[in-house]
């Protein structure tokens, strides 16, 4: 056997031994080295979603600083690598092209998007890179099947369904009307309530939408009272609950609102005042400001030491808790760690609470979001919680 | 209920009958349709707010100065960029203008950020009560304001120099350079008033709409849709055709669907430019060779 077949030949086996027994000739997966974990994102920092995507990496990012400063997860630092997306899926799928292949990301974490997300699974579920938090409304997203996705959200439907639960239940709520978002995130919830009410042997007295360039909504408000409801439930984002409030004020209709966990945004109080605002009730799906927990103190110490401008809200506990679990699953993927321990670390958690979102459950069978919802109301300016999750 | 529709339709529609005006200026004055016009008025009503919270101005003093700073921003556009293209075909002046929506568009989410921001109002916020139906004061400031500016634009156009130099550059350019208009000043000072015009208008439209980088993009729309009713160069005919669009659009999301309030407003801007592209209150003028 000549020189060049004897290498080729010596080259063919390790390449086997590599393939057949990948722990044995690679310490670790990509992205980790003696002292530190490399860690990716992808938002839409330049978009429509901006202001909550920055909050939401200001969020987890201070986590990890903080983290750093404390010496790191199993002595190793992360380094958080985070890149914009626009809100294009197509710029997505280039910028985590360039997370995994140039910067050897070992797994993702709190990313933002629906339709974004959606497109790059294919490719990270192909790569096996760990994705957790992924925040969306999409069933791959909030139960995904996906041995590599850990979704942190629970759907869209589930949050009408409980808003409508919460409003018949426990405010005692006959008619109930609707006023939603046209599009996918507005529609389920609306779908989701709708389900909720039947349930209840009950149908909307009313629904109305509007679409996010919509700067007026009198004419939704007008109609909606004209069917008389006790309460209405709000599948919305902050800018129209804030103008629906307002409009309902100014004609002085005084119905139970019961919101999104949109509507708990401080950007709402800043917009609508407290007047408008006092005694409308808000899911929760992350913490709120005014939570008395030690968790969530903990998180705007944190928050206020490295983004002291940006307000604890629900972008930044989303982003936050992301962090914090993926860090946990880390922590017990132990010191010989490869995205498969990782994997197992994550499924290994169980009940587990941050105390910034609801307790998620995941197991080797279940990957996705909380079942359960807090409730809080706007009462002076401020957000009581009336029930924890 | 019908009288709560026609009240906010109205308020509605006479945000949008602000906008237009500064729509029509330029177009009477310019020949130019500029899209930018809606951005050019949010930006500057975003430097204002910085001039309330980050300078500490009283809102008084803001207001005293939005039609200034809406001069210096309308004159600086033009000069760079509209001078520039003063010889090329009317439409390269069009696709800047589109260009210019997206900078300023930008730019505005660049500086000051994405989060819509609470505009303090110069009215009470109290409603006012006419014939059963609530009113915010504002927006009876704003259609007050409406009326005002289309009388003083009326008296420019009709019994200034300027004013009809401005209508004879508008309609030959080259001939009313030859009688001696100052064409490129013409186009100046259309393009300052426009923008003091939006300037002020943005800060009278954000406390109802709330201050954002998206709050203009409706609103242009209908705006347009308005003016294209009433006639693109009469400025009566605007505020009238963007009042009937806000009306319109309130009764249509209320007794048809809320889905249909938008599609229609662009429905009536195809359906007028068939069949009568001169708009409802102009009369129909022959195209000067």
């Amino acid at each position: 056997m000549n020189g060049p077949m004897r290498a080729l030949l010596a080259v063919t086996a390790l390449a086997t031994a590599a393939f057949l027994f990948p722990g044995a000739t690679r310490a670790a997966d990509p992205g980790v080295t003696k002292d530190k974990i490399t860690l990716g994102s992808f938002l839409p920092l330049q978009s429509g979603l901006a202001a909550g995507a920055t909050q939401m990496r200001e969020g987890a990012d201070a986590y990890f600083k903080s983290l750093n400063e404390a010496g790191g997860v199993n002595g190793r630092k992360i380094e958080w690598i985070v890149e914009n997306d626009s809100y294009n899926p197509q710029q997505t799928a280039a910028v985590v092209k360039k997370l995994v292949d140039r910067d050897g990301v070992f797994a993702i974490v709190s990313t933002l998007g629906t339709v974004t997300n959606l497109a790059v699974l294919p490719f990270l579920a192909q790569r096996g890179v760990p994705i957790v938090n992924p925040a969306g409304g999409h069933l791959l997203l909030n139960k995904p099947k996906d041995k590599n996705v850990f979704g942190i959200l629970p759907l869209s439907s589930e949050i009408g369904e409980s808003m409508a639960d919460y409003a018949v239940g426990k405010l005692g709520a006959k008619r109930v009307a609707i006023f939603y978002q046209n599009d996918q995130f507005g529609k389920d919830q609306r779908d989701g309530a709708v389900e909720a009410l039947k349930k209840h042997n009950l149908q909307a007295v009313g629904e109305a939408t509007y679409v996010p360039s919509d700067v007026d909504v009198s004419a939704q408000v007008v109609s909606l009272r004209q069917t008389d409801p006790d309460a209405v439930i709000l599948g919305i984002i902050p800018k129209h609950a804030a103008l629906f409030v307002k409009e309902a004020q100014r004609l002085g209709w005084k119905p139970k609102i019961i919101g999104h966990n949109t509507v708990a945004d401080p950007v709402v109080l800043d917009l609508a005042g407290p007047e408008a605002l006092e005694g409308v009730y808000v899911n929760l799906m992350t913490a709120v400001d005014g939570m008395d927990t030690p968790a969530v103190k903990k998180a705007n110490e944190i928050l206020a030491k490295h983004y002291p401008k940006t307000k604890p809200g629900y972008y930044p506990y989303l982003g936050m808790a992301g962090a914090m679990i993926i860090v946990e699953g880390i922590k017990r993927a132990g010191d010989d760690l490869t995205r498969a321990k990782l994997i197992a670390g994550l499924e290994s958690l169980g009940r587990h609470e941050t105390g910034l979102v609801p307790p998620i459950e995941w197991s080797a069978s279940y990957h996705g979001g909380p079942k359960s919802f807090g409730y809080a109301q706007w009462q002076g300016g401020k957000l009581k919680v009336l029930q924890g999750w | 209920m019908i009288t709560q529709l026609v009240a906010s339709g109205l308020a509605l529609g006479s945000i949008y009958a602000l906008l237009a005006l500064s729509l029509v200026l330029i177009h009477k004055a310019t020949d130019v349709v500029n899209f930018a016009q809606g951005e050019m008025a949010m930006f500057g009503t975003f430097i204002c707010f910085a001039l309330l919270t980050r300078a500490g101005l009283p809102l008084p003093a803001v207001l005293l100065l939005a039609a200034p700073l809406g001069v210096a921003l309308g004159v600086v556009t033009e000069r760079a960029t509209m001078r520039p293209l003063q010889s090329a075909p009317p439409v390269n002046a069009l696709i800047a203008t589109i260009g210019l929506w997206m900078i300023f568009h930008h730019a505005a989410g660049w500086i000051w950020g994405y989060d819509p921001v609470r505009f303090p109002s110069l009215f009470s916020p109290e409603p006012v009560e006419i014939m059963g139906a609530r009113i915010a004061q504002n927006s009876l400031g704003i259609i007050a304001v409406s009326l005002l500016v289309v009388v003083l634009l009326y008296l420019f156009f009709e019994f200034t120099r300027m004013g009809v130099a401005m209508r004879a550059a508008s309609m030959n350019r080259r001939a009313a350079q030859l009688m001696g208009v100052d064409v490129t000043r013409t186009s100046l000072v259309a393009w300052g008033l426009a923008s003091a015009i939006g300037v002020v208008s943005g800060l009278l439209i954000a406390p109802l709409t709330f201050l954002d980088f998206e709050m203009m993009f409706s609103v242009l729309l209908k705006a347009f849709a308005g003016a294209i009713l009433g006639g693109f160069n009469s400025l009566p005919g605007a505020v009238i055709g963007c009042l009937v669009i806000g009306v319109l659009e309130n009764l249509i999301a209320a007794y048809v669907s809320t889905a249909f309030k938008d599609t229609f407003a662009f429905g009536i801007i195809i359906l007028v430019l068939m069949f009568r592209p001169q708009g409802l209150f102009t009369r129909r003028i022959a195209k000067k060779v």
